[in-house]
This record gives C-alpha cells, structure tokens and sequence, in this order.
C-alpha cells in the first residue's frame, strides 16, 4: 500500500515536474504549440471566460499578449482512475506565480489549476482542465 | 640536508603536490630550444644535460618553495641558500641556473595570463636559445595540474616557450610520471620500467574484448610493483585516476563496459576523468565500494555527462544499503539515482521502467506578436451549472466552518483515501514588500510545505501528501494554525466550479477558491494587527454514498481532493469583475446566500447535479422526439453521455425513474467512457 502511493506520488509529482517546466516554457516562447497541450473535450476556464477544447481556446491565446511567467510553487495530487487503480492515472496539479504580459507595465501574480490526464497513447499528459485565474 | 620545508603541506596526507624531498622529489625536465613550438628545432633528442638522470640523486635537489595556489607565499623556484643545487648550467642564468620566481606575498595563480606575473624583478637568468636544461621544481601545496598545465606554468615563468620533451615528477613516497604534450619527442630518461609504462602493462592486463576491469586496484599486482596507488587508495594521487583513464582510452577507445568494483571509492572525484575519457561509457559498475551520499555521485553525473550509460550497479554500497534499510524499500533509491541517470535502463541489474514522459513537441521558431494584453475582460464567479453553484456553495458553507470552528469533524467530509496536501508561497511582490508584509510569522506552514519546486527528493514528497481522512485532519489539517474566514463578502472570495466528467468513477464536482482569513493565534496578538493571508485551495468533491459518515451527518459531498496554498495577503481586486456590456455577467453571490434561485432542480436527484446535454445534439436514429428530450434529461441528472443514456433509457423501456434508478444502482460499474466531459 505504502509502495503504491511512493509510485503514484512519484510518477505524478515528477510528471508535475516535467509538465510545469514544458507548459511554461512554451506559453512564454512557443505559443502556437501550446494546443497541443489541449484535446478536443478539454475544458478551459481563464479568468471567468470558459473555452471548450483546443480551438476555441487557442483561438483566445492567440490574442493574447506575450507572456512571460515565473512559477512560484506548484503541487499536485494523484487522482484515482476509473479503471485500475494502481496503474499511473490522472493528477490536478496547482501552480501559483507571476505573469508579465509584453504591453502591460506591471506584473500580475497569478494561480493556474489543472487537471492532468495521461493520454493513453503515449502515456504523455494532456489538459483535460485548466482553471486560471489572476490572484 | 635539506629541512623538509615541503612537508608542510603533505603533512602525512598525499596532497599530490610535488614535493622536495630527501632521496626523491626530483623534477626534472629537460628543456630543448626556445621560442619554438612543440617539435621545433630542439626537440628530438637533442643534448640532454644529464644532470639528474633520476631518481635518488639526492644532491640534486632544489630547495623548496612552495607553488600552489590559494593565498599561499610564492617562494621561488630559486633555491634557498641552504640548498644550491651544485650542478651548473651551461650557458648563461644566474648563480644556480634556476629560474627567479622572486618571493611573493601575493596567492599564486598558476594559470594567470602573462602579463599578470607575479614576478616582480627583472628576471635574473638570461636562458639562451639552442640550449638544453634540466629544471628542478619542487612545490608543495596544492599541485599544478595536468603536464599541459605544468608546461604552460614553466613556460611562463621563464617568459618564452618551453618545449618539454619529457617529464618525471616524483613526490614523496611514489613516482609519478606523466608524458609531456609533445609526444614527438623522443628520448625518454633511460631508466627501467617507467610509471606509465607500467600504468600501461596493468590496463592491458585488464581489458578483454571491450570490457575494461578495473576492480580492487590496490590489489593489482602490477600497480604494486610498480608503486602505483590506485584511485580510492589511501595517500594515492589524485592525478592517478586521470592517468589511467587517459591511458586506457589510448589503449583501449571503444571500451564500453568498466568495472570499478571494490575500490573502496567514496567520491567520485578520482575517476571523474571517466566521463572525459569514455564518453560513450555504457556500462559501469561501481559494485563494494564506498559511496555514501548521492552527492558522492555528482562528478560523473549531470548534463553532458555519460549520457549514453545504459547500465549501473552501486550493489553493495552504503547509499544503496542505508535507503533500504531506511525505507524499507528501493523505490527511492531507485528513483533519486534514475533521476541523475536518466539514460538508466538497468539499474542493480534491475530493469528501470522508463518513466519519461514526452509531450511530442516539435520546435517551432518564435512568433511574437503584440497583442491587447486582456482580449476578454476578467469575470466573476464560474458555475457551469445552477445545480452546482448550489451545491459548492453549501459544501463551501459547511467546510469552512468546521475548518474554522471544529477540525476533528472534518475527518467525517474527507474520504477514506482521499489527499491533502498545502504549500506557503513566500515570495512577495514589490507592492507586498511595500505593505510590510515581511514580518509575518510562517513557521507553522513551512515544516509542512510541499512546494514541489523546493521539495524534491520522494520520500519528502511522499511524507508531505496526507492520504485519508483520519492522516488529513489529525497530521495535516490539525497542525496548521487557527482561521476565521469571511465567506459572506461576495468581493472577497472567487469560486470557479465545474462538474469534472468522466474522468473519475463518480461525476465529481471540481472546485477552485480564492479568498484570505484571519489567523486566529494568540501569540500573534502583539502584533495588534489581526494576520491577514491569501490563499488558493483547490477541492474535487463526490456525491456522499449512502451510509457514510458524510451522509449520516447530511452531508450531500465527501471531499476527494483537497489542496492549499497560501501567500502573503494580495487583496481581491485581481478577480474583480470587469464592466463588459456584452456579456451578462453572473453576479457574484456570498456563498451564505444560500441556494440559487434554480435550487428546485438539485433537489430533483440525490446526489450531484447530472452534466448539462448538448443542446445541438442530435437525435439518435430510431428514436422518438420524447425519447431524445428524456434521453437529455437523464443526462442532465446523472451525467451519462448521450449515447450511454440511450442505452440506458431503452434497457428499461423508456421508464425515467428506472432509468434514474438503475444507473444510480449501477454507478460503480459503469465505464468510464459513458460519462459526459466536462461542458461549461
């Protein structure tokens, strides 16, 4: 049981890792990649303004200024999956920091919240939600 | 004769420096033309002024003076008086043909740039061309580095370019000979088998058809012979290790397995030439040796580094044996070693399951463009249901006054193998810093904090989630200090909620709020302020089963998830609503206002509110209008995808309560692709 949550929290927390450092690195300076992020059903609520799926979410980052964010902390929970539970599932993953878009003066701290699904085929994570908010 | 000077810094512990010593500490080189790179006019076997032909030729000693670096005096190369050498050189120089360092105070730097001597008189030897010499150094302290170094080093202090044909350097109580860089020289002092010469002989004898044996050095009857102390050896020379890899990559360049077993190796410093000389290493074991901590393994891990290494074996060692015994398990071992190995296919001749996640990203060149920096105005609130804004509203209610009033109940609203974790974010913007935020006292959030960019390692990360309702509020929750929140001040407090889908067994609700409270402490009170802090709490709530704790307190939610972070207090107004005309904004609403208007739909289902249909949906073939309207009702109310509804609809022949019933009845076992994702 022990070992289950070890490897639970540890394919989790490292897929955490390795998800904040890409996510970031490609809303900053990769943009037009960032749907690849996103599925079709995803759900994606930014400051109020739901999106539903890649499209029409990339369709409103597209508009977006450019972005240059700093992470603070993140943390995540493994989440139990419908089918087998001790196979690697999803997580939701928290991120808090601070955001400075290329035409504002000021810098706006910010809190991101997602839910991360393993795409089953290549076990790589995608968004199946994003909650940002400016805090 | 001479007082060992030198001996200062060896003090009893090989320094590898060069020391001057009695009947050895012999440097010699022989020095062939001037002003000529490696392999001009004097090289070859040129005049050799034999002087000192090697070893135990105790009046050919030079005094000591030290080289080294760090704050150390300069003494100079040149002889004290009690230690002229007797040998003259041919031509030229001054009394004792040395070379005149001067004596500085000033740390030495062997590698400063000309021109940054630490020379301060003229120099007092006048060295011609064409002429050979044999020059002694004897240093203590730390050593010069690699025979390029050294001959970059003598090269600068006789102000011109010395073309070193060969070099012996001996320090007390072993030999050390390395070749000098210009190999096209040839005549080597004759004298019987050299160092690298049996350096040579030992990796011969240990290399088979791409595997390269290098296990209990100290052993080796060769290297004793010869009075080679191994890597890891006690007193041995911390060029040694070096030495051998740079000769056996020589020898033997397309190794690809090296056995380093049983060297009594705590750091890796001595081998670290390994990932300069075998960069394509595959396999290595470094099986019964001394390693202790994952730092040990830092010199030959990290970026660059062996990147092809396919196989490790640390079996046997202090860093695997202890995080066994600790943990009474491998896995962390296996996952902080894995982690500085990441080419690892095979560790402990255990495979490693690759747990590389890609993204599949391409590289794609920049675009940026300037844009409005907000294309759509900030929105309150986010409910995608009125039946979940009823909902989250009364479970935010409920939680938050017990997490104020009464932990010890909320053992009963957390699963049984439900997470918490939270995590104090401490940085501070300018405008904080300018509150006087500073003073703020943190320590009862920080021991616990799982802030995953500081918290690394796994057992720390494992320790810091809280799994289960009992472990949640007695070791998580009851720890944290005392709070007061203001939910009823609509402005102070964000909610985004949503019902999650299909993702997880049951249609969860996913909740997001941003607020502040109060820390209720009385040692804080002499602050005469009240604490006020910020926080991010993430929660995933499931309909309470029947017969659990929850609902036999009538509670309708057991919380699933639960996740803090709290910051340094940054006021409400970045989630204050935006004037947008266009859009009808939902206004905000306390979360005591108690049910929304539409509350008559939640009571219509037990449980959570079912996932709004898609109203363009259309209607399966071979079914009637009323059909389709149910069909979409029974989604509504039980979260099924439209097809699964169908389905469901028509096992019991189109009776909605049976309809309802059964897929109440059969919740658990219904898969998960026949749940709704998430529609705002």
């Amino acid at each position: 049981m022990a070992v289950a949550l070890k490897a639970h929290v540890e394919h989790s927390s490292h897929g955490a890792d390795q998800f904040v450092e890409l996510y970031y690195k490609v809303i900053d300076t990769q943009r037009p990649v960032l749907n690849r992020f996103y599925r079709e059903n995803s759900a994606i609520l930014w400051n109020g303004n739901p999106y539903q799926g890649a499209t029409p979410f990339s369709e409103f980052y597209n508009k977006l200024s450019a972005s240059e964010h700093t992470v603070n902390a993140y943390d995540c929970h493994p989440l139990p999956t419908s089918t087998d539970p001790s196979s690697p599932g999803s997580m939701i993953l928290n991120v808090v920091g601070s955001v400075k878009y290329s035409n504002e003066p000021t810098t706006r701290q910010f809190s991101q919240s997602f839910i991360l699904s393993p795409d089953p085929k290549d076990g790589s994570f995608f968004v199946w939600s994003d909650c940002f908010r400016f805090v | 004769m001479q007082r060992d000077r030198t001996s200062r810094g060896g003090s009893g512990r090989q320094n590898g420096g060069i020391t001057g010593n009695e009947s050895e500490g012999l440097y010699t080189s022989n020095y062939a033309g001037s002003n000529s790179n490696t392999g001009g006019s004097g090289g070859g076997g040129g005049r050799v002024h034999r002087g000192a032909s090697g070893r135990g030729r105790s009046d050919r000693r030079l005094g000591g003076g030290n080289i080294g670096g760090g704050g150390r005096r300069v003494g100079g190369l040149r002889g004290t008086s009690a230690n002229l050498p007797h040998t003259r050189p041919t031509t030229g120089g001054d009394l004792d043909g040395d070379l005149d360092m001067g004596e500085k105070k000033k740390s030495f730097n062997p590698y400063q740039r000309p021109g940054r001597s630490s020379r301060t008189g003229p120099a007092t030897h006048s060295i011609s061309t064409d002429d050979d010499f044999i020059i002694f150094v004897s240093t203590t302290g730390n050593n010069i580095g690699t025979d390029s170094g050294l001959d970059s080093f003598l090269t600068r202090k006789a102000d011109m370019k010395l073309n070193i044909t060969n070099l012996i350097i001996k320090s007390t109580g072993e030999q050390r000979i390395m070749e000098s860089s210009n190999r096209s020289a040839a005549p080597r002092l004759a004298s019987s088998a050299s160092t690298i010469d049996s350096i040579r002989t030992f990796i011969r004898s240990r290399h088979n058809d791409g595997f390269l044996n290098l296990e209990n050095m100290s052993a080796d009857p060769t290297l004793r012979s010869a009075s080679i102390i191994p890597p890891g050896g006690k007193a041995s020379s911390s060029q040694i290790g070096a030495v051998i890899m740079k000769a056996a990559s020589e020898l033997f360049p397309n190794v690809k397995t090296i056995s380093l077993a049983s060297n009594r190796l705590r750091s890796m410093q001595p081998i670290s030439a390994i990932t300069q000389f075998f960069p394509k290493l595959q396999n290595l074991s470094l099986q019964d040796n001394n390693i202790t901590y994952l730092k040990d393994l830092e010199y030959i891990s990290g970026p660059k580094k062996l990147t092809d290494l396919r196989e490790l074996i640390l079996l046997g060692n202090p860093l695997r044996d202890r995080a066994i015994e600790k943990s009474k398990d491998d896995f962390s071992y296996r996952s902080d070693v894995t982690k500085l190995f990441p080419s690892l296919t095979m560790l402990d001749q255990t495979p490693v399951v690759a747990t590389k996640i890609s993204f599949g990203l391409d590289d794609i060149a920049v675009v940026e463009k300037d844009k409005a920096a907000l294309p759509v105005p900030i929105k309150g609130n986010f409910y995608d249901s009125p039946g979940t804004q009823a909902m989250v509203q009364e479970f935010l209610s409920s939680f938050f006054n017990l997490y104020d009033n009464n932990r010890t109940a909320l053992e009963a609203m957390y699963d049984s193998s439900a997470t918490f974790s939270y995590v104090a974010e401490l940085s501070l913007s300018n405008f904080q810093r300018l509150k006087g935020l500073k003073g703020d006292r943190w320590d009862n959030y920080v021991k616990g904090s799982r802030s995953l960019s500081r918290v690394k390692e796994l057992d720390e990360r494992t320790k810091r989630i809280h799994v289960g309702n009992t472990a949640i509020v007695n070791q998580g929750i009851l720890t944290l200090p005392q709070t007061k929140h203001h939910l009823d001040d609509a402005s102070k407090v964000c909610v985004d909620a949503w019902q999650t889908g299909g993702l997880l067994p049951a249609i969860c609700i996913y909740i997001m709020v941003h607020g502040e409270f109060e820390e209720v402490n009385s040692s804080q009170h002499a602050s005469r302020r009240p604490i006020v802090k910020s926080f991010d709490r993430s929660f995933i709530i499931a309909p309470a089963p029947p017969n659990s704790q929850a609902s036999l307190h009538g509670w309708k939610c057991i919380i699933i998830s639960d996740q803090l972070i709290v910051r340094h207090y940054n006021g409400s107004k970045a989630w204050e609503p935006e004037s947008d005309p266009s859009a009808p904004t939902p206004v905000a609403v306390g979360l005591s206002a108690g049910i929304a208007p539409n509350g008559a739909a939640a009571a219509a289902a037990p449980g959570v509110q079912g996932v709004q249909p898609d109203p363009l949906q259309t209607p399966m073939a071979g079914i009637t209008p009323d059909q389709h309207a149910m069909a979409q009702e029974l989604q509504r109310q039980t979260g099924l995808n439209y097809p699964y509804a169908v389905q469901c609809l028509s096992a019991v022949a189109w009776d909605f309560a049976a309809g309802v019933a059964l897929v109440n009845q059969e919740r658990a076992n219904i898969p998960a692709d026949a749940w709704q994702p998430p529609r705002f």
